[in-house]
C-alpha cells in the first residue's frame, strides 16, 4: 500500500472528523470539548479552549450569536445545547492565565481602517503573527459598537480588558478619517490595508465592490475588506447594516488577515483554506439510545447559569463521536482505537501497544469478515487492510510462521490421498452436478455428507457426482498468494476431470471462494438447492433423537453470506418448512458477526477468537440454529448449546433405542485430531459403501487419552496422528527414554519442523498416553545417533 | 564452525535453571542423561544451552518447562522481526 | 524522571559479557574477522580499532592476519586488564595518530557511544589513508519516534543515541567516505535477545537483573528499546582517494 492510497483510505475513517457545532462554526470552536470541560467543571480549562479559537473571548463568549446551536444533534433530542449561554457562564468564572506566545516580528506593515470588532480582530490576528499594526479611527477609542451593549450583556470593563490585548501586542492608533486619497497613501504606505465595512465610515471606500468569497481581498492589490453580510447585501453607505452577526465580523477580520499574511508572503491565497468557516461534518454519530432530555433553563435569565445548571446542561451533550464499527466488534474495541489510527498503524507497521509483537497480532487478528466495512457510514475496508497487509509479510518473508501453520497444514491434509476425492455418481459415468461439502463439515458431521450426498442423488439429480477436498480459503485468508493459487488450480483441474460440474457447496466460504478465484464455474448452494428439492414431511419423523422442534431457537448466518441474501433466505426458508421457529438475532443478515473462525482469527489469535464468541452468545438465551459447520464447531466450543440445519433433517443414527437418544445440541466440539480421523474415516467409508472398494485398512493403535491431557493437546494442536507417529518412531527405532521412577516412556519424533514429544506407557491394547508437548527449535545433536531431534 | 569459533562459543553456555535430570534414562544405551552442552537452531539464530543429554550416545531431553517456556518465547522474538 | 544518580555501562555488567564474550558487542570475533577478509588486507598493513576494550580483536587481527594491529579505548578499567603496547587509552574523537597512517579502521558498536558521531567520523577520516577502509558496525533503529526517551535511558549503552539508517549514512558520506555499503546485520543483534531470553528468563527479566532487579528504570529500558525495533548493521565505506577541502 503506498502514501497515497492510505491518505484515500484514512479519510474513510470519520472519527476524528469535527463534530457538527465545530464545524458549524465560523471559527470552528472546539465546543464538544469545552462542554465536556463544564460538565467535569474544570473552568480554566474550559476557558483555555475558549482562548484558543475566539478572539477577545471574554467578549465573544457573551456576544457570540452562536450558529453552532442550530446544527447541534440534541435539536431534536431535548433541544440544543446552550452552547452560547455556557460561553458566558465561563467567562463570569475566574479567568486563568493565558499567555499568548508572541510570533518573532515580521519586517511587513499592516494598516486596519475601522474600529469595529472584524477590524479589531483582523488587528489581533495581525498582531499575534508579528506584524506591526497601524489602526486608523475616526474616534477617540475603539470598540464603536461593542460600547452600545448594555452593561448586563457586555460590562464596560470587560471590553476594556480584552481590547488591552491589543495595546500589549503594540497597536498603533492613528485618529483619522480615512477617505479615497488616504486610502491611496495607505496602499503605498503599507504591505496590506484592510478597511471594516462595518464601521460605516469605511463602507463607501469600496464603492460597492464585494469582496472576494473565502480571500476578502479586493479588486486593488493589497486591499481586503471584511465585516458585511452576506453576499448579496447592498453596500450602499447608509446602508450598510451594523447587524453583522458578532461571528461574522470576528471570522471575516480572522479570514483577511491570514489573506493579507499570504499576500505579503506571495503564496496562493486560496490554497488549504476549503474548511475555513462553517461546512457540513461527515463525522456520523448515532443517535440511538439517546433519551430525550429538555433543555436547562437558568432560572434566573438576568444572571445566567449557576454552577449546578451549567455542569447539568453541560451533561446533556452526546459528546458526538463515531465508533460505529468499535460498538459491534470486539476485534476493533481490544486495540484501543478505531479504523483510522489502525490504518495509519499498519502502514507504519509500527505497534500502538508497547508489548509483544502487537503489530503482526493485529494484522493476523481481524477475521476480515467485513461487518465494520457493512457498519461504517463511510464503508472502510479493514478487512482489505488487513489481507493486503498479510500478503505483503508472506512476499517479505515477515509473517511469523506459527500464525498460520497449522490451518495451512489442515489444507494440506485435505488436499491429500487421505482425503481428496471426485467422483462421479455410483454407476454414472459423467456428472451434471457434484456435491462439495467442503473440508469442515467432513471433519465435524462425516455421516451427514454421507446423508446429503445420498438425499441429492434421491432428490435433486442422479447425475451427481462427489468432490472431497479444500476450497483454499486457509491460504487465502493467510495472505499466501501462491498457496492459495496451487489449491485453486487443483480444484479447477479436478473439476475439468469431472467433465465441469454445477458444483453444490455446503460452505458459504467455500462458496466465497469460489466465486473469487473461479468465476467461470457455476455454483449453487446447497441450502438453495434444499429449499427447492426438499419434501421435509413432518409425519415420519422419528421422535427421539429429533432435536426438539418447538423451542425457538436464533438462527447465526456465517460471517461469507454477507453478501448473500439469497443463501441467508434460504436457510431460513428449510428451516421453516421443517417447523423451526426461528429468531433473529439483532446483528443478523448483513450484519452477522464472525464466529471467530474467520479470517484464521481462531488459530493466530485464540484469545481473541474467545473474546469475539463470548459477544455472540451472549447475545441470547436461546439454542443458536447454524448452517455452517465451522460455526457450529466454534460456537458449540464457546458453552452454547448449537444445533446444525443437517440436524434437522438427518437426524442423528438412533442406537439401541431405549438407549440414550443423543441431543445433537449438546454433542460436543469435535476436536482437531478427530476431524482428522473423521475426513479421512469418510472418504474410507464412501470408497467402500458407494464406491465398493476397499483400501487396505491400517492397523492403528488405540490411543487412551485423558480428558485433562486431551485439553493440553487441543490447546497445543498436537494430533492424534502426531502422536501415533512418534510413538511408531520410537517403537521401531528403539530410540526413547524411559524413567526411572514410574517406567514412562519419553520419545521425540520430528517428522518435519516441529518436533514432537510424547510421554506414554503401553495399554493392554494401544498405548496410554501421560503428557505431549511440542516446539519448533532444533536440537542439533552432537554424536551418535545422527538424528535430529 | 572454525575450531576457534567453537572456542569462543564454549565461553558462552547457558544453565537454563533446571535442575540436573534425576528420572530419565536413555533406553538403549541404559544411563541417565545429564547436563551438557547442546546446540539448538532456529531461523537465524543458534544458541547452545545445557540440556539432559545421554553421555554415550548423545540423544537429547527437552523438557517440557523449556519447550513451552523459553523456547516458545525465543522462537517468537526470531519470528517476529 | 527515570534519572540515575550513578550511569553504569551495560558493556561492562557481566550479564552482558556472558551473553557476548570478550568482545562486548554482537557477532564475536567471527564478525571482524568476515569484515577483515572483506577488506583485502595484506600482512603488514596497519589497522586500528576503535573502542578495542579488552583487546581480543587486535589480538586476533594480529595473529591470525599478520597486521600492524592498534587499539584505543577511553575505558582504563578494560585496558588495564590486558595491557600491551599496542593498545592505548584515548578518545575516539581526538585519536593520537598521524593523519592518513592507517589501511583500515575498525569501530564495531562504539561510535553510538561518543557524544558527537560527525566529529567522530570525521577523526576516522583523517587517520585512514586516501582509499583506506571504515569498517562501521553498530546499533540503529528502525522506529525513529522514540529517539527522545531512548536518549533517557539511565544506562550507558547504544541503544541511547542509535540513529536510523538514512541518518547514519548520510553522517558517514559527510565525513568523506564513498559508496557505503549497508549490510543489514540484525540477526546478530535477535541472537544476543535469544540467548538472553534462556539466559534469564525472558526480555524484561534480562533487563531487571541488568539494573539489579526489577524496577520502572528496567521495564521503561525494556519496553523503548523493543518499541523502537532495533536493528545492527555493517558498513564498509572507503575513504575518499582526494580529500575535499572543507
Amino acid at each position: 500500500m503506498d502514501q497515497k492510497k492510505l491518505r484515500q483510505v484514512e479519510k474513510q475513517c470519520i472519527q476524528e472528523e469535527a463534530p457538527a457545532c465545530q464545524s458549524a462554526c465560523p471559527l470552528h470552536l472546539d465546543a464538544r470539548t469545552f462542554v465536556d470541560q463544564i460538565a467535569k467543571q474544570k473552568f480554566s480549562d474550559a476557558w483555555k479552549t475558549l482562548a484558543r479559537s475566539l478572539p477577545f473571548p471574554g467578549i465573544f463568549a457573551r456576544i457570540c450569536d452562536h450558529p453552532c446551536e442550530k446544527s447541534c444533534l440534541r435539536n431534536n433530542l431535548g433541544g440544543p445545547i446552550s452552547i452560547g449561554a455556557l460561553e458566558e457562564f465561563c467567562v463570569n468564572q475566574p479567568r486563568p492565565r493565558i499567555r499568548t506566545i508572541p510570533m518573532p516580528k515580521k519586517k511587513f506593515t499592516m494598516a486596519v481602517v475601522g474600529e469595529n470588532l472584524s477590524s479589531l480582530v483582523a488587528a489581533l490576528e495581525l498582531l499575534k503573527k508579528g506584524y506591526e499594526v497601524t489602526l486608523f479611527t475616526a474616534y477617540d477609542r475603539l470598540g464603536g459598537t461593542l460600547w452600545d451593549l448594555p452593561d448586563t450583556l457586555l460590562p464596560d470593563k470587560v471590553v476594556d480588558q480584552e481590547l488591552a490585548t491589543l495595546y500589549t501586542l503594540g497597536l498603533k492608533v492613528e485618529k483619522k478619517t480615512v477617505d479615497g486619497d488616504a486610502l491611496a497613501d495607505l496602499l503605498n504606505e503599507f504591505s496590506a490595508v484592510y478597511l471594516g465595512l462595518d464601521t460605516p465610515e469605511t463602507a463607501p471606500l469600496v464603492e460597492k465592490e464585494l469582496p472576494a468569497e473565502r480571500t476578502f481581498a479586493l479588486k486593488r492589490k493589497g486591499l481586503f475588506a471584511g465585516g458585511f453580510n452576506a453576499p448579496g447585501q447592498n453596500l450602499q453607505s447608509g446602508n450598510i447594516s451594523t447587524n453583522v452577526p458578532p461571528m461574522t465580523q470576528a471570522f471575516q477580520g480572522r479570514a483577511a488577515a491570514l489573506s493579507m499574511e499570504r499576500f505579503t508572503q506571495k503564496v496562493s491565497l486560496t490554497e488549504g483554506r476549503e474548511k475555513e468557516g462553517p461546512y457540513p461534518t461527515r463525522l456520523y454519530t448515532s443517535l440511538e439510545g439517546i433519551v430525550e432530555l429538555l433543555r436547562i433553563e437558568p432560572e434566573n435569565p438576568e444572571t445566567g447559569y449557576t454552577e449546578d445548571e451549567a455542569r447539568a446542561e453541560a451533561e446533556r451533550c452526546i459528546q458526538c463521536k463515531c465508533l460505529e464499527c468499535v460498538k459491534v466488534c470486539p476485534y476493533l474495541a481490544h486495540f484501543n482505537g478505531y479504523p483510522k489510527r489502525y490504518a495509519r498503524e499498519i502502514y507504519n507497521n509500527a505497534t500502538i501497544v508497547l508489548g509483544d509483537h502487537a503489530a503482526n497480532l493485529m494484522i493476523n487478528s481481524c477475521s476480515l469478515c467485513g461487518l465494520c466495512t457493512e457498519i461504517c457510514p463511510e464503508n472502510f475496508p479493514m478487512a482489505d487492510l488487513c489481507l493486503d497487509a498479510r500478503r505483503d509479510m508472506v512476499e517479505n518473508k515477515k509473517m511469523p510462521p506459527s500464525a498460520h501453520a497449522f490451518a495451512l497444514d489442515d489444507m494440506a491434509f485435505s488436499n491429500s490421498d487421505s482425503f481428496m476425492l471426485w467422483e462421479h455418481a455410483p454407476g454414472s459415468a459423467k456428472s451434471d452436478f457434484a456435491f462439495f461439502p467442503g473440508c469442515q463439515l467432513a471433519g465435524s458431521n462425516p455421516d451427514q455428507v454421507i446423508q446429503t450426498y445420498q438425499f441429492l442423488l434421491a432428490n435433486q439429480s442422479d447425475c451427481t457426482g462427489l468432490m472431497l477436498q479444500c476450497c483454499a480459503a486457509p491460504a487465502h485468508w493467510s495472505g499466501n498468494e501462491s498457496k492459495t493459487g496451487d489449491g485453486i488450480s487443483l480444484i479447477e483441474r479436478n473439476w475439468q476431470n469431472m467433465g465441469g460440474p454445477i458444483m453444490i457447496l455446503a460452505c458459504s466460504s467455500c462458496m466465497e471462494m469460489f466465486k473469487l478465484y473461479l468465476p467461470q464455474i457455476e455454483v449453487l448452494s446447497l441450502w438453495e438447492v434444499m429449499d427447492k428439492v426438499g419434501q421435509f414431511d413432518q409425519t415420519d419423523m422419528p421422535g427421539k433423537g429429533r432435536p426438539d422442534s418447538r423451542s425457538p431457537v436464533a438462527i447465526h448466518d456465517p460471517c461469507t453470506t454477507r453478501n448473500q441474501p439469497q443463501i441467508q433466505a434460504a436457510a431460513r426458508s428449510v428451516a421453516a418448512k421443517l417447523s423451526i421457529p426461528v429468531k433473529e438475532l439483532e446483528l443478523s443478515g448483513k450484519k452477522t458477526e464472525c464466529c471467530g473462525f474467520g479470517g484464521l482469527m481462531e488459530n493466530a489469535n485464540p484469545d481473541m477468537a474467545k473474546k469475539q464468541l463470548a459477544q455472540r452468545v451472549g447475545e441470547s438465551e436461546l439454542d443458536y440454529l447454524v448452517y455452517c459447520a465451522m460455526c457450529r464447531e466454534q460456537i458449540r466450543g464457546a458453552g452454547k448449546r448449537t444445533v446444525h440445519l443437517l440436524d434437522f433433517i438427518f437426524p442423528p443414527k438412533g442406537s439401541v433405542p431405549d438407549h440414550f437418544n443423543p441431543d445433537p445440541a449438546d454433542r460436543p466440539k469435535t476436536g482437531l485430531s478427530q476431524s482428522r480421523e473423521n475426513r479421512e474415516g469418510l472418504k474410507r467409508d464412501l470408497l467402500e459403501q458407494l464406491w465398493h472398494r476397499t483400501e487396505p485398512e491400517t492397523d492403528e493403535a488405540v490411543l487412551h487419552i485423558s480428558p485433562r491431557v486431551n485439553e493440553k493437546l487441543e490447546k497445543r494442536r498436537i494430533l492424534h496422528r502426531d502422536i501415533r507417529a512418534a510413538i511408531t518412531h520410537g517403537e521401531s527405532t528403539g530410540c526413547k527414554m524411559q524413567s526411572v521412577n514410574n517406567g514412562h516412556f519419553l520419545v521425540a519424533h520430528r517428522p518435519s519442523l516441529v518436533t514432537f514429544w510424547v510421554e506414554y506407557s503401553p495399554a493392554q491394547a494401544g498405548y496410554h498416553i501421560h503428557n505431549s508437548y511440542c516446539h519448533r527449535m532444533q536440537v542439533i545433536e552432537r554424536k551418535g545417533t545422527g538424528g535430529k531431534s | 564452525m572454525r575450531g576457534k569459533e567453537r572456542e569462543e562459543k564454549a565461553d558462552m553456555i547457558t544453565n537454563l535453571g533446571i535442575e540436573e535430570n534425576k528420572e530419565w534414562k536413555c533406553l538403549p544405551c541404559d544411563c541417565l542423561l545429564k547436563l551438557d552442552r547442546v546446540r539448538i537452531d532456529y531461523m537465524n539464530g543458534s544458541f547452545t544451552v545445557e540440556l539432559p543429554l545421554c553421555p554415550s550416545c548423545g540423544m537429547v531431553l527437552v523438557p517440557e518447562e523449556i519447550a513451552v517456556g523459553k523456547m516458545l518465547e525465543v522462537e517468537k522474538l526470531l519470528e517476529d522481526k | 524522571m527515570l534519572k540515575s544518580v550513578i550511569t553504569k555501562a551495560l558493556y561492562k555488567t557481566p550479564i552482558l559479557q556472558r551473553l557476548t564474550g570478550p568482545v562486548l558487542r554482537p557477532g564475536g570475533l567471527g564478525l571482524t574477522r568476515e569484515s577483515a577478509m572483506k577488506c583485502g588486507l595484506e600482512p603488514g598493513h596497519r589497522v586500528l580499532d576503535v573502542g578495542c576494550g579488552y583487546g581480543a580483536a587486535v589480538k586476533m587481527l594480529a595473529g591470525e592476519f599478520s597486521l600492524l594491529a592498534w587499539g584505543i579505548d577511553s575505558d582504563l578499567d578494560l585496558l588495564r586488564l590486558n595491557p600491551g603496547k599496542s593498545r592505548i587509552q584515548a578518545r575516539a574523537q581526538t585519536l593520537p595518530f598521524r593523519s592518513n597512517s592507517f589501511r583500515a579502521l575498525f569501530c564495531e558498536c562504539v561510535l553510538s557511544l561518543t557524544p558527537d558521531m560527525g566529529v567522530t567520523l570525521g577523526e576516522f577520516g583523517r587517520v585512514l589513508e586516501p582509499g583506506g577502509a571504515l569498517v562501521l558496525c553498530d546499533i540503529h533503529i528502525r522506529e525513529k519516534r522514540y529517539r527522545d526517551q531512548l536518549k533517557n535511558i539511565p544506562l550507558i549503552c547504544g541503544f541511547r543515541q542509535a540513529l536510523d539508517k538514512q541518518e547514519i549514512q548520510e553522517l558517514v558520506q559527510g565525513a568523506g567516505f564513498e559508496n557505503p555499503r549497508w549490510e543489514d546485520l540484525s540477526h546478530l543483534l535477535t541472537q544476543i535477545a535469544g540467548q538472553a531470553v534462556f539466559d534469564h528468563g525472558s526480555l524484561v527479566k534480562f533487563w531487571a537483573d541488568v539494573f539489579g532487579g526489577e524496577c520502572p528504570s528496567s521495564l521503561h529500558t525494556c519496553e523503548i528499546i523493543r518499541a523502537s525495533r532495533p536493528g545492527y548493521f555493517r558498513i564498509i565505506a572507503k575513504k575518499k582517494k582526494q580529500r575535499e577541502k572543507i
